[in-house]
């Protein structure tokens, strides 16, 4: 990897790894960190990534470095609130994310994961499986099982309309 | 494949998102018309997908990599040093070589010059490092004007002087006449002796005097050795040996007696000392003593003429010489 295409994945996943993170840890500073954590070892292991898997290999340092960071700190509840600073989204906007955060509350870190990665970030099951360490199956049965708790979370909400806001 | 109650997760997203294949497929149509309630399930599931939301990473530009400078050094700059590098080693080979030569050979290189200057035959050579050798003899001997002057008339001598004196300073030995300065003789001396040392490698091998071959044993020997040894004995005079010059005292055949062997005494009355007195006589027009001594010498080689004590034993033979003188 060159020094231009590492500043290209840079500009390209900075900001996914970043939404990710946040999703996962609830904290920015902890996002922060993770994501500087994360291409700090892309650049030290630039010569054994492949670019055509670039984007599977910093989720994955960035999951794992999320992992190691939990066990560390056994930090493993989320931050009650995530302040938006520097959007000034809509009020249906804003119902609808703090409808996702609030459902997101309720799935478990695998869960969680899984579903961000394919619904944020478009990844395949193989490729989640990639990133998370998890079978391919368990990833299929992972998201299901999330997607029937956020069903679930929005119908006892009576905001069924939020899921309309999906794909 | 059977797909059961407890299975049924693992193709519920692909049934959902309509990747399963037919056969699975109509595999999990069965199966959810047996099981109404997670057809419920399924229903409207593939509508809860997050929306994702547009967060950036403000932090972006810190974990970007600046590019670093590249110094760009014209094509010429390498070029001019090259040159300077192969002109530097050109020069440092060049130093190293002259100074392996200059140390080795300077003294051979001088030497030989010397040489080819002055002697252009293998026999002139051998003379001029004789009286190089006998040098400091000679200068004492001079004070004994009547002697030198005999060998100053010799006209081999005289030519052979000029030649020798390129090498050192024989020839104003020879030919000067009042130089009474030994210590200064003696300092010329030491030089002439260190060229000598050079010369002697490069000497042609001089074949041994045959007493038959009377005409080169009388060029031989009226070469300035023969000077020397005369004058060596004159100096043996001075310094109270002997004084008496046309006498043949027993001092004089005691000194020559003394320093070399009994043998060049007879030799004075050998037939071949007539013969060669005669041969020089008639090449000279003149009958000098160091003829006659020398051909009192036996048959040894010329060759140890070059080193000065050769020299002083054909000396010894002067007083035959002076026998001849007084006949």
């Amino acid at each position: 990897m060159t020094i231009q295409e590492y500043n290209r994945t840079v500009e390209l996943y900075a900001d996914n790894l970043y939404r990710f993170l946040l999703k996962k840890t609830r904290d920015k500073n902890d996002a922060d960190d993770l994501v500087q954590i994360t291409f700090e070892k892309l650049w030290l292991n630039r010569e054994k990534v492949r670019m055509d898997q670039i984007k599977a290999y910093i989720f994955r340092i960035g999951y794992n470095a999320m992992i190691d960071m939990y066990r560390k700190t056994k930090r493993l509840h989320y931050s009650e609130q995530v302040p938006d600073k520097g959007q000034s989204p809509d009020v249906k906007t804003f119902e609808l994310k703090e409808w996702i955060n609030e459902g997101l509350k309720i799935l478990n870190e695998d869960q969680k994961s899984v579903l961000l990665l394919r619904d944020y970030e478009g990844y395949s099951y193989k490729e989640i499986s990639d990133i998370t360490g998890l079978t391919e199956s368990q990833v299929k049965v992972y998201i299901f099982r999330a997607r029937k708790k956020m069903k679930e979370f929005f119908q006892q909400k009576n905001r069924t309309d939020i899921v309309k806001y999906g794909h | 494949m059977d797909i059961n109650t407890s299975n049924y997760e693992e193709f519920a997203m692909d049934y959902v998102d309509g990747t399963l294949n037919e056969t699975d497929k109509a595999a999990m149509d069965a199966f959810l018309i047996n099981h109404p309630e997670i057809q419920a399930e399924l229903d409207g599931l593939d509508k809860i997908v997050l929306n994702p939301e547009d967060i950036r990473y403000e932090r972006k530009a810190l974990l970007l990599k600046k590019r670093k400078p590249i110094i760009m050094i014209p094509t010429s700059w390498y070029k001019m040093g090259a040159a300077a590098a192969i002109g530097g080693f050109m020069v440092f080979a060049g130093y190293k070589v002259l100074n392996n030569d200059t140390s080795s050979n300077v003294v051979p290189i001088q030497a030989q010059e010397a040489v080819q200057e002055v002697t252009p035959s293998a026999e002139e050579s051998i003379v001029t490092e004789e009286v190089v050798v006998d040098q400091p003899l000679v200068a004492a001997v001079k004070q004994a004007p009547a002697k030198s002057k005999q060998v100053s008339t010799s006209p081999k001598v005289s030519e052979q002087a000029p030649s020798t004196s390129v090498v050192s300073t024989p020839p104003v030995v020879v030919t000067s006449p009042p130089a009474n300065t030994v210590a200064s003789l003696q300092d010329v001396t030491t030089e002439s002796v260190k060229r000598q040392k050079v010369v002697i490698p490069e000497m042609p091998e001089i074949p041994a005097p045959d007493y038959d071959d009377a005409p080169l044993m009388a060029e031989v020997k009226s070469s300035p050795v023969q000077k020397v040894s005369i004058k060596q004995f004159d100096l043996n005079e001075n310094l109270g040996v002997t004084n008496d010059a046309n006498s043949s005292s027993p001092a004089n055949d005691g000194f020559a007696i003394e320093s070399f062997s009994a043998s060049q005494k007879n030799t004075t009355t050998s037939p071949s000392n007539t013969a060669i007195e005669q041969g020089l006589t008639s090449d000279n027009g003149l009958s000098s003593p160091t003829m006659s001594t020398l051909d009192a010498e036996p048959s040894n080689s010329l060759l140890p003429k070059a080193f000065g004590i050769e020299i002083q034993k054909k000396k010894v033979l002067k007083p035959v010489k002076k026998k001849k003188q007084n006949n």
